[in-house]
């Protein structure tokens, strides 16, 4: 009912007076458009961060969720919008560094076509295998899939996902390019056959894999960020492992469309900031394994960096992907 | 498979037309698939490619589409009925009209000449259904709407394989109307199809119910829905 | 068994609070109201309300959005039995009779079989849960890629039994259904398929559109020129409530549709959908008179309605035991735990049994609770049924209409479901049968998908859908399947021949 109300207060002020939509910015609720389905990595990171954005902003955050095409047809909606401020978008590693490479159609560019606004959590990457895989460590792991590289499965959760990007990366970097990838329609499923043993390991965030790790129905060799997981101590860094040059992190940022009002992105920015520098909100995102990220990151100029970074990465080996 | 006229004794002839057509339109959408689907690699057993089962799911629809023609030849069936254009002009095109209007839509480049593809099939066989004498082989043969349907898709075909770079394309930008607008106009163009139309009561049941909906799914359900962007902004 | 009543216990002191009870009408309530609108699923519902339940406590929270699932599979018969529209693929099965029914003026019993079953599959899945959840587990890791693949076979075969008339065209049908699926990207290697570089193609086609589309907008039209079919349905109206006749008739289909959809709803990659089919092949198949089958038998409703009741309620035990979401759905009840800072693993039974048993008795109220709501609100559904078709149409058009954007939030997806419509009239006048295609839809991209797996793992060997001595699951299900097809195959071949022999 009070959102009843409110809406139409809304309404009737601003049929009132067409002009009141720039003097206070947000006046009516936000719509974040996510690219993926509920449930999600990247839709729990975006409801946690956008909840506290919403007292910031005196304006609800709706999530919208369009899902399509790796994610691409969400953020391409959301770009092509009205750059009002009334339509961002949070998007991911997949979205804003790998699409270029992967889709060539795409219909808006992340680094030069869009008002970066920040990074909103960083998810970092595992290395996880079935539990009675024969390697004990990440090592061990990289030696054996050299030397039974038509043996192994590698799991992922179809071409384009973090799974599928991230673990194509590793394979670049050690030349299992030739390894047999099995593919799933998702995250889910995938690991569904990884605790009952049907496939030997993936890559996937640390929000997914966890869970399993935490109850043992699944061993984690390494993961991927520069320091351990407080969710999960005992897993070790790529770097520890002896791998440091696999350094991934499925991040997740949100972005609005070219030409927003440079008020407009100042308040999104200070929206963002606030939100990760809230107790209640940083536990919560850390409960689920995520990286607060760093100053440096949350403004629009690390953000697009960031982007620039992984996609430079990614760009190549994507590439060249059997695919 | 041979077809042994002389069974019975009485000669080859369509015993089922419905079979007959059910066939032809399967056998049909099995080589369209195929033909869509043929740059797909099939792969091997052991890494199967995109095109393995599309190519032998469209095979396989052709195959049982030439057997359920075929077996129109030898089994009585039922008749093809006629068709109630009425019914699918109004009410597909009242779905179509709040499919564009809801958010708005931009008709351009390869979809707009489709667009006018249809337009341009649409209005030969208005000319046809018009001008052709109703006794005539085609009608006979699979009925007069599957004839019109026939000339229908004829002409697109035809005008796909020789005309695409000629044809113009259609550009059409609709703005984002919302549900005040969307919902009236879908009940409005549907509510024609019926053949005991009563206009007045018609025009109050398309604000009452665009009105419920709108609070129903938009303000108890809370399904984001644009209402009136050019109006109320939301 | 005393662990068991303890648990069980606790579990009902937390779902008897008083707020918990409120949580549990109100999802209840919103699930059956979601499940009757066309198109609105309980995915796009789940996800609105869940920053309305930041402020609730975690157990009042999930057993609300519990609530909105199960109540929407419920609600959804209700739509499939009144105007031949399945919301989802579990209710393309009750359309088949249920609407029958309901042309016959019997919706009334089609709707109260429909709630007494369901509220007897739903007590029991519960008690199955509580008593055997954790073992059952082991049941969803035994499936793997190639087990799959062979009960995907076997659902193929039950879709020849859905049939009503030519076996012929319902094998077309199916290869229809089937290709159909191949539409959208390759999952394997991300190149797009028969899409014309269309991009709302990229993703395939969605079951809701076709399904609308060749049920509900084919329905209309075909109402449309017939005025003399839908005038039935307006003046006859019979009972309100099934007699002990019809109960007694409903018996066994429940009971069997019970065990069939339980434990196919415990499998992974959303097994549950199986479960109205199958049960329906098996009544089909026992029932002294299979002719009745697609013109209003009762038990085409009792049994499919259970074993999609009993389905949806076992499909929380991958989630509970394993943390691992069956389906789509699921996987929003694993986002919403994670927001209420629930980690969804195999340790939430011991972590949080206070939440772990709090819902699982929260199921048995709720499944109560759906009975209260929905057998006084039958009265006032056969009554929406009086309403003259001329302005019923529109309505339902409208209701289809949002329904289909809000799934997606894409327009397009309303023009496809008009595109639909009218492939779906079609087939009407070409006389084919759109069940089997569903069927065909549902399982093809499932089949595909397991089917590259497990020969990936395999390295292209078919033996290892055979391997007796590593998967005897695999080969039982084929052999199932095979039966299956010869069963239904060997009447009509034996009819077509003395066709032949005394024309």
């Amino acid at each position: 009912m009070k959102k009843l109300t409110l809406g139409l207060a809304a309404a009737i002020t601003l049929a009132l007076s067409g002009a009141a939509q720039a003097q206070a910015y947000p006046t009516r609720p936000v719509t974040m458009i996510v690219p993926f389905a509920a449930g999600g990595p990247t839709d729990i990171i975006a409801r946690i961060v956008g909840e506290h954005m919403s007292k910031t902003l005196g304006q609800q955050i709706v999530v919208e969720n369009v899902a399509g095409a790796g994610g691409t047809t969400g953020i391409a909606r959301a770009m092509t919008s009205a750059p009002d401020g009334y339509t961002i978008a949070m998007g991911h590693l997949g979205t804003l560094s790998a699409a270029p490479s992967l889709y060539p159609g795409l219909k808006y560019d992340p680094i030069a076509g869009v008002q970066h606004i920040g990074l909103a959590g960083g998810t970092p990457i595992l290395i996880v295998a079935r539990t009675d895989f024969p390697p004990k460590d990440l090592k061990e792991f990289v030696a054996y899939a050299k030397a039974n590289v038509d043996k192994v499965n590698q799991a992922h959760s179809g071409v384009g996902s973090v799974a599928w990007t991230t673990c194509t990366l590793l394979k670049g970097q050690l030349g299992l390019e030739k390894m047999n990838a099995v593919a799933y329609r998702g995250s889910a499923p995938a690991l569904n056959d990884l605790v009952a043993k049907q496939v030997d390991f993936m890559c996937d965030q640390i929000p997914s894999v966890f869970p399993q790790v935490q109850a043992n129905t699944i061993k984690a060799y390494a993961i991927a960020s520069a320091e351990r997981s407080p969710a999960l101590p005992d897993v070790p860094t790529t770097k520890e492992a002896g791998l440091p040059e696999f350094q991934i992190e499925a991040w997740n940022g949100i972005v609005a469309p070219k030409g927003l009002p440079a008020d407009v992105t100042a308040k999104l920015v200070d929206a963002l900031d606030k939100a990760l520098k809230d107790p209640a909100t940083q536990k919560r995102l850390l409960d689920i394994g995520t990286v607060i990220p760093s100053a440096t990151d949350r403004t629009p100029a690390g953000f697009a960096a960031l982007i620039k970074r992984d996609a430079d990465t990614l760009g190549p080996i994507l590439a060249a992907a059997p695919k | 498979m041979s077809v042994n006229s002389s069974q019975g004794g009485r000669g080859l002839r369509i015993r089922s037309p419905q079979d007959f057509a059910a066939g032809l339109f399967m056998a049909g959408i099995g080589v369209f698939a195929f033909v869509l689907a043929s740059d797909l690699p099939v792969g091997s057993l052991r890494q199967i490619g995109p095109g393995m089962l599309p190519k032998s799911f469209a095979t396989f629809c052709a195959i049982l589409g030439v057997m359920l023609s075929l077996s129109a030849l030898y089994y009585d069936g039922q008749r093809l009925e006629g068709w109630s254009w009425r019914g699918v002009i109004f009410v597909l095109g009242g779905a179509l009209a709040f499919g564009l209007t809801i958010r708005g839509f931009e008709i351009s480049g390869w979809i707009g000449k489709i667009a006018s593809l249809f337009l341009i099939a649409a209005i030969t066989t208005a000319l046809v259904s018009v001008f052709l004498p109703r006794e005539n082989v085609l009608f006979d043969l699979v009925g007069k709407s599957f004839g019109l349907l026939a000339v229908f898709a004829s002409v697109c075909v035809l005008a796909f394989l020789s005309f695409w770079s000629f044809i113009p394309a259609v550009n059409v930008s609709i703005p984002q109307l919302g549900l005040v607008v969307a919902g009236p106009l879908v009940i409005l163009v549907a509510g024609l199809a019926a053949d005991d139309l009563r206009w007045k009561e018609l025009l109050i049941f398309a604000l009452v119910m665009s009105t419920a909906c709108a609070l129903l799914f938009k303000y108890a359900l809370g399904l984001p829905i644009p209402l009136a962007p050019w109006l109320l902004g939301i | 068994m005393s662990e068991m009543i303890a648990n069980l216990s606790l579990g009902f002191g937390v779902a008897l609070s008083f707020q918990n009870i409120a949580l549990c009408f109100v999802g209840c309530l919103v699930g059956t109201l979601i499940g009757v609108l066309p198109g609105v699923g309980p995915i796009a519902t789940i996800a609105i309300l869940l920053p309305i339940t930041f402020g609730l406590d975690p157990t009042g929270a999930l057993i609300m959005l519990a609530g909105i699932y199960y109540g929407a599979q419920y609600g959804g018969s209700t739509t499939a039995i009144l105007v031949n529209i399945p919301g989802e693929a579990t209710a393309v099965v009750t359309t088949l009779d249920g609407h029958q029914m309901a042309k016959q003026g019997r919706a009334g019993v089609a709707l109260g079989t429909a709630a007494l079953g369901s509220f007897f599959a739903g007590c029991v899945a519960t008690v199955v849960i509580a008593a055997l959840g954790a073992p059952l587990t082991k049941l969803a890791l035994l499936f793997g890629p190639a087990e799959y693949f062979s009960l995907m076979v076997m659902g193929l075969c039950f879709a020849v039994v859905l049939a009503r008339g030519s076996i012929l065209k319902a094998f077309c049908m199916i290869m229809l259904g089937l290709l159909l699926s191949t539409v959208g990207t390759d999952l394997e290697t991300g190149q797009e398929r028969m899409t014309f570089g269309f991009p709302p193609l990229a993703d395939g086609i969605d079951f809701a559109v076709m399904a609308m589309g060749v049920f509900g907008f084919a329905e209309v039209l075909r109402n449309l020129e017939s005025p003399e079919s839908r005038d039935v349905v307006r003046t006859k109206i019979g009972r309100l409530l099934p007699n002990w006749a019809d109960i007694k008739q409903s018996i066994k289909p429940v009971l069997r549709g019970t065990v069939i959809g339980g434990t196919l709803g415990i499998l992974p990659g959303n097994g549950a959908v199986l479960g109205p089919f199958a049960s329906y092949t098996v009544e089909k198949k026992l029932a002294k008179d299979p002719s009745r089958f697609g013109k209003g038998a009762i038990e085409g409703v009792a049994g499919p309605e259970s074993a999609n009741n009993a389905g949806a309620q076992t499909a929380f035990i991958p989630l509970l035991t394993l943390g691992i979401p069956p389906n789509a759905v699921m996987a929003l009840m694993v986002g919403a735990m994670t927001i209420h800072g629930i980690i969804p693993g195999p340790q939430v039974m011991t972590r949080n049994p206070d939440l772990f048993w709090g819902m699982i008795a929260s199921m048995w109220l709720g499944n109560l609770m759906l009975l209260i709501i929905n057998l006084p609100l039958i009265g006032l559904w056969v009554k929406l049924l009086q309403v003259p078709y001329r302005l019923m149409f529109p309505a339902i058009l409208i209701f289809c209409c949002i329904g289909i954007y809000s799934v997606n939030n894409q327009p397009v997806d309303v023009a496809f479901t008009a595109l639909f419509g009218l492939f779906g009239y079609i087939l009407i006048k070409l006389g084919f049968e759109p069940a089997p295609m569903l069927l065909g839809f549902v399982l093809g991209r499932l089949m595909e998908e397991k089917l590259r797996q497990a020969l990936i793992i395999s390295r292209g060997s078919f033996y290892t859908f055979i391997d007796y001595e590593a998967r005897p699951i695999s080969l039982v299900l084929l052999i199932v399947a095979v039966a299956v097809l010869v069963i239904a195959l060997l009447p009509s071949i034996a009819k077509k021949r003395d066709e032949v022999f005394t024309e």
